[in-house]
């Protein structure tokens, strides 16, 4: 990904900096651009670079008048690109906390940080992408030890289960296995919704969550037809990632990795009931609360 | 809508909707980060804002500065966005946030130098023709200058907007930063800047953190800004300034007040219907 290439890429002149003129044999513009962007992004390379090493210089193969201007710029503006370098770190920071809720929430500020830094020490160039970077650090963070004072199998399943959710997004909704079934039996969806470790997490009780999903929320609030297709994540019983559809009118667990099942379908075969509807409603209500927690991620009308 | 004739808006953020219903008369036009139209749901709440009131899109990810082709997979999402939300014109910075693959995120500066303005005017150009839509270039805060250097900022900007036939987003705020960060008269600037072409001004908040000035977007406007923007108004017909707030939002109170007094120095300079 770094390093010199593109040899179509116009010359650079690095002249000016200081006034000296340009050497005749100078790295491309995007060379360049590509050797900032690592020293913006790697706070190892700049101590080093300010240490005296020149390994950068065979990395983007800079000529010695290149390297010494960046050396120059890296030893002369160093405080200036500190604090730009934390503006860059800042940004990363947030958008995986984007990404990671609960588990940052868990972690709590300060500590959070510090396994952020951890991160961006042994990874310092984000990928292509903020939901693959995501996947990055969620995969770095499953293999660390978790800061002291933090329970290890909570701080491990915490970040497996939000990764689970990044992964979902990347790819293709994936298959559920529970679908009919649950339909069958709508009122007992909600213990299946957040397995019991997260709810002691978000110091929620069942009995809490029951009456967020027993009608708390009055259900004229909810709106059919209002809301299209919903689709949120969660926890099966069998700690499966799940994709559940909510239909405008009706909530239900669709499999549809194949993409053929149609919601109408599905409504159909099932003969849901009028109690069953409205049931859902309150459900759809609980969730949309959790949802405000972080524990489930509701996307309203996501992409199939 | 003539291109330079919105008034004085907000920068639209999801906190600010309610808000935004409730204060709908105070308000003549709405900025929106382009880049977070992307997502379907994230547009929808736009939409209705699109019939309610002029729109502009302002986005993030173009990375102008940078030396490789548009990404022309973000170009279909911004002319995505701009079939969907019809806005009177788009802005972007003059800066890089992209190389090679990677997101940096954030914006970074370009090297003020022929080469840099040759290819972001030429980048530019191929934009502006294939979304149909003027392009405004912003000046963004820098807090260091890059090696490679010819020219000032200033005059960057100027041949960029020339050479790409773009207009500009004058942000004062980053003006006022720069300027006290890097030691160069701010008044200068703007007698330098071709004003005719700022089509759209930015103001927004800025604080003071050690020796360096910061635009936080968290924060009061600095009072100069109004100074410039009194200067700015003064010279030119630019009547399109946009108050951006992003974080620590106030009670609107706060934020009309600040958008009163914009509308205030634009009044006292064009005879323009204006909100509130």
């Amino acid at each position: 990904m770094w390093g010199r290439g593109s040899a179509a890429a116009p010359l650079y002149c690095a002249a000016s900096f200081d006034g000296e003129e340009c050497e005749v044999e100078s790295v491309s513009l995007l060379d360049w651009q590509s050797a900032l962007a690592r020293i913006y992004l790697d706070s190892k390379l700049r101590r080093d670079i300010r240490n005296g090493d020149k390994s950068i210089q065979n990395e983007f193969r800079l000529t010695d008048a290149e390297l010494d201007k960046l050396i120059k710029f890296v030893t002369e503006q160093g405080e200036q690109l500190e604090s730009f370098a934390t503006s860059l770190r800042r940004k990363r920071r947030e958008r995986l906390n984007c990404y990671f809720p609960l588990f940052a929430r868990y972690v709590g500020e300060p500590k959070w940080r510090v396994v952020i830094e951890m991160f961006t020490e042994q990874v310092p160039i984000p990928q292509s992408s903020a939901t693959k970077d995501g996947l990055a650090f969620g995969r770095f963070v499953q293999g660390t030890d978790p800061p002291q004072g933090l329970d290890p199998t909570v701080f491990k399943d915490l970040v497996t289960y939000e990764l689970s959710k990044l992964e979902v997004l990347e790819a293709s909704p994936v298959v559920v296995e529970q679908a009919e079934n649950d339909i069958e039996s709508t009122g007992q969806i909600w213990p299946y919704l957040v397995p019991p470790a997260r709810i002691r997490c978000m110091h929620q009780s069942p009995t809490v969550l029951a009456r967020l999903a027993q009608g708390e929320v009055p259900t004229h609030t909810f709106e059919p037809g209002r809301r299209g297709l919903d689709i949120l994540f969660f926890r099966s019983p069998r700690n499966e990632v799940c994709v559940a559809e909510l239909g405008g009118y009706l909530g239900t667990v669709l499999r549809y990795s194949d993409g053929t099942e149609a919601l109408d379908d599905l409504v159909e075969r099932c003969n849901v009931s009028s109690p069953h509807k409205v049931s859902i409603n309150a459900v759809f209500e609980a969730l949309r609360k959790l949802g405000e927690s972080g524990i489930v991620v509701l996307l309203t009308k996501a992409r199939r | 809508v003539s291109v330079n004739y919105l008034g004085v808006g907000l920068g639209y953020r999801r906190e600010l909707q309610v808000a935004l219903e409730s204060h709908t008369g105070e308000v003549d036009f709405l900025e929106v980060i382009g880049d977070e139209c992307f997502e379907d749901t994230a547009c929808e709440a736009l939409d209705l804002w699109a019939t309610r009131m002029p729109i502009v899109c302002h986005f993030l990810g173009l990375s102008l500065g940078t030396a490789e082709a548009i990404d022309e997979a973000y170009l279909t999402r911004v002319r995505t966005v701009i079939a969907r939300l019809r806005p009177v014109w788009i802005s972007d910075h003059l800066a890089m946030t992209r190389v090679q693959g990677v997101d940096l995120g954030h914006l970074s500066p370009i090297a003020f130098s022929e080469e840099s303005v040759a290819l972001i005017a030429r980048k530019a150009a191929d934009v502006q023709a294939r979304c149909g839509l003027p392009l405004l270039l912003e000046n963004i805060s820098y807090d260091f200058s890059l090696p490679g250097g010819s020219m000032k900022e200033v005059e960057a900007l100027t041949r960029v907007v020339q050479a790409s036939d773009c207009r500009i987003l004058l942000d004062l705020t980053n003006l006022h930063v720069n300027s006290q960060n890097h030691g160069y008269d701010p008044y200068a600037y703007l007698d330098e800047l071709p004003l005719e072409r700022v089509s759209q001004i930015h103001i927004g908040g800025a604080v003071l953190r050690g020796s360096s000035w910061v635009d936080s977007h968290a924060h009061e406007v600095p009072m100069p800004v109004f100074d410039y923007l009194d200067y700015t108004c003064a010279r030119s017909t630019v009547s399109s300034i946009l108050l951006e707030r992003d974080r620590a939002i106030p009670d609107f109170s706060e934020l009309a007040a600040e958008m009163s007094r914009a509308r205030d120095i634009l009044r006292a300079y064009r005879n323009c219907p204006l909100a509130g």
